[in-house]
């Protein structure tokens, strides 16, 4: 194997995980990041003699992940449900989606736009600064400041309202 | 929620649910691998062509136009309906148990009926489709074993005859809307040659994108055209489907531009780069302009009522690629930049 399949595959199975779990952090669905980070990592895999591995092809990695995620919530992918058009719902055995059915947490991320969300998952998931927050999602240092400010308070409520319902039940 | 930090903890518990194999990283190499040969088989004359998706968000949205190359934007005459005729009727064949037209694409599937349809287009890949609620005129994938790859581009009710494949492997990037529309309809399964584009652009002999409404108004179709026919409708990377055209949201107003500016080969410097891809956004957009960052001269995209077509390289060694993407509105105000 080239060197540079050789780098390339120790990095899929190094970052591989990490990024998926960033995706679905984003688009709140394990399915959707899988896709999301393998069309993520194909890219990766055709650019890749031209990342800079000084610093670190993670980072490049994560820069196309969370666009893609970002994306993947709004435009019809490959097998995205659009969003004013409700299929039937598909029976699955999906532990996940049993996790996100009773999750307080995953329902309140989900209450949030797409992007206060990546906005969060960068921010306090991969602790990430504000600049590096700022740099991926192509906005000002400000915007991200009042992002996460504002995804902060509506965590706070939904998970509060939700856990005053258990305890009201 | 207490702070920030139980939220951390909140955040990396849920990621720890991963209920998935592991990522197959030599699954992943093969793709990789056979995205190279396809982009090398887009070569020609030296210019070299990569695979970019541009995907478009942005609130907005209906109108159509054709966009042409060069700075400053032309208008183009909006290309008129294609009439069925009889040798249209004659190019397909029914598959069974799949309405014809329209009816037949655009629309949830079971994974049954996914698994069905793939397997009639076919025959010659064995492995299950990945668990997804698949739409037919999407391209699915099948679960990922060692060099596994094949994608399925869920078929409609029209097979394409022989006559037909063969007339569009001959010429798999005609210039006209009609024969666009037809090489479009093999690529799919669906005769969309009574279907009218509502936006193209060509990079002659290398590239072409459209996009598409169905008679009755209600599907769209994004569509690629590349040099050489391959055996699902996405040549050049994904993006290209067919689905409602009520799934653009159109009731915010932000131009958000996901697109992707590609580099087509490795190594510094870049030969040349790509932007590529179909959509539709805010009504209030006229135009995108695509500003590499290296100083190449713009390239301007008409949008009509939102609806856009891409399909644009740029020649040339560049050591470092970029660029700003920028949405005018018709007074030429800005609406919206992004950086790429």
């Amino acid at each position: 194997m080239a060197d540079r399949d050789r780098d390339y595959v120790e990095f899929v199975e190094a970052a591989g995980a990490s990024l998926r779990q960033t995706a679905f952090l984003i688009c709140g669905d394990w399915h959707r990041a899988d896709d999301v980070v393998q069309d993520a990592l194909y890219k990766l895999y055709l650019s890749w003699p031209k990342v800079d591995r000084t610093r670190s092809p993670v980072a490049y990695a994560r820069r196309i992940v969370v666009n893609a995620a970002l994306d993947s919530g709004r435009r019809p992918w490959r097998r995205e449900v659009p969003t004013d058009v409700t299929p039937e719902r598909v029976q699955s055995a999906d532990p996940a989606i049993g996790i996100a059915d009773r999750d307080e947490v995953l329902t309140a991320l989900s209450s949030l736009g797409p992007r206060q969300r990546a906005c969060i998952v960068l921010r306090y998931y991969e602790d990430l600064s504000i600049d590096q927050t700022a740099e991926i999602l192509g906005c000002s240092t400000g915007t991200v400041k009042s992002q996460a400010a504002r995804a902060l308070e509506t965590l706070r409520h939904a998970i509060d309202r939700s856990r005053h319902v258990r305890r009201a039940l | 929620m207490e702070d920030v930090q139980d939220l951390g903890a909140e955040l990396r518990r849920l990621a720890g649910t991963d209920p998935l194999d592991p990522i197959d990283s030599a699954a992943l190499l093969t793709r990789g691998r056979r995205g190279k040969r396809r982009r090398r088989l887009l070569s020609a004359g030296g210019v070299t062509v990569g695979v970019a998706a541009v995907a478009v968000v942005a609130s907005l949205l209906p109108d159509l136009g054709t966009a042409t190359d060069g700075p400053g934007v032309t208008n183009a005459d909006t290309p008129k309906a294609v009439t069925t005729t009889n040798a249209a009727k004659r190019s397909f064949t029914p598959v069974p148990g799949v309405p014809q037209g329209e009816a037949a694409v655009g629309e949830p599937l079971s994974m049954a009926e996914a698994t069905r349809r793939c397997a009639l287009r076919y025959p010659q890949y064995k492995m299950p489709l990945m668990k997804a609620t698949w739409w037919s005129g999407s391209t699915a994938m099948y679960q990922r074993q060692q060099g596994s790859a094949e994608l399925c581009t869920i078929p409609g009710g029209d097979k394409p005859s022989a006559e037909l494949l063969a007339a569009v492997r001959r010429d798999p990037m005609p210039s006209t809307p009609a024969a666009q529309l037809r090489n479009c309809s093999v690529l799919f399964w669906t005769d969309l040659t009574k279907w009218r584009i509502v936006a193209s652009e060509s990079a002659p002999g290398v590239a072409a994108s459209l996009i598409a409404v169905s008679p009755s108004g209600r599907k769209v179709v994004a569509c690629d055209l590349a040099p050489k026919l391959d055996d699902n409708a996405t040549p050049l990377g994904s993006g290209p489907s067919i689905y409602p055209v009520a799934s653009y949201d159109v009731t915010k107003i932000d131009p958000a531009f996901n697109g992707h500016l590609d580099c087509p080969t490795y190594g510094v410097p870049c030969k040349g780069f790509t932007y590529h891809g179909q959509g539709r956004v805010s009504p209030k957009v006229a135009r995108m302009r695509i500003e590499p960052t290296n100083g190449t001269p713009a390239h301007d995209v008409v949008v009509r009522d939102g609806w856009y077509a891409v399909a644009w390289f740029a020649k040339g060694n560049f050591t470092e690629w970029g660029a700003e993407v920028t949405a005018y509105d018709k007074a030429g105000n800005v609406l919206k930049k992004l950086t790429r």
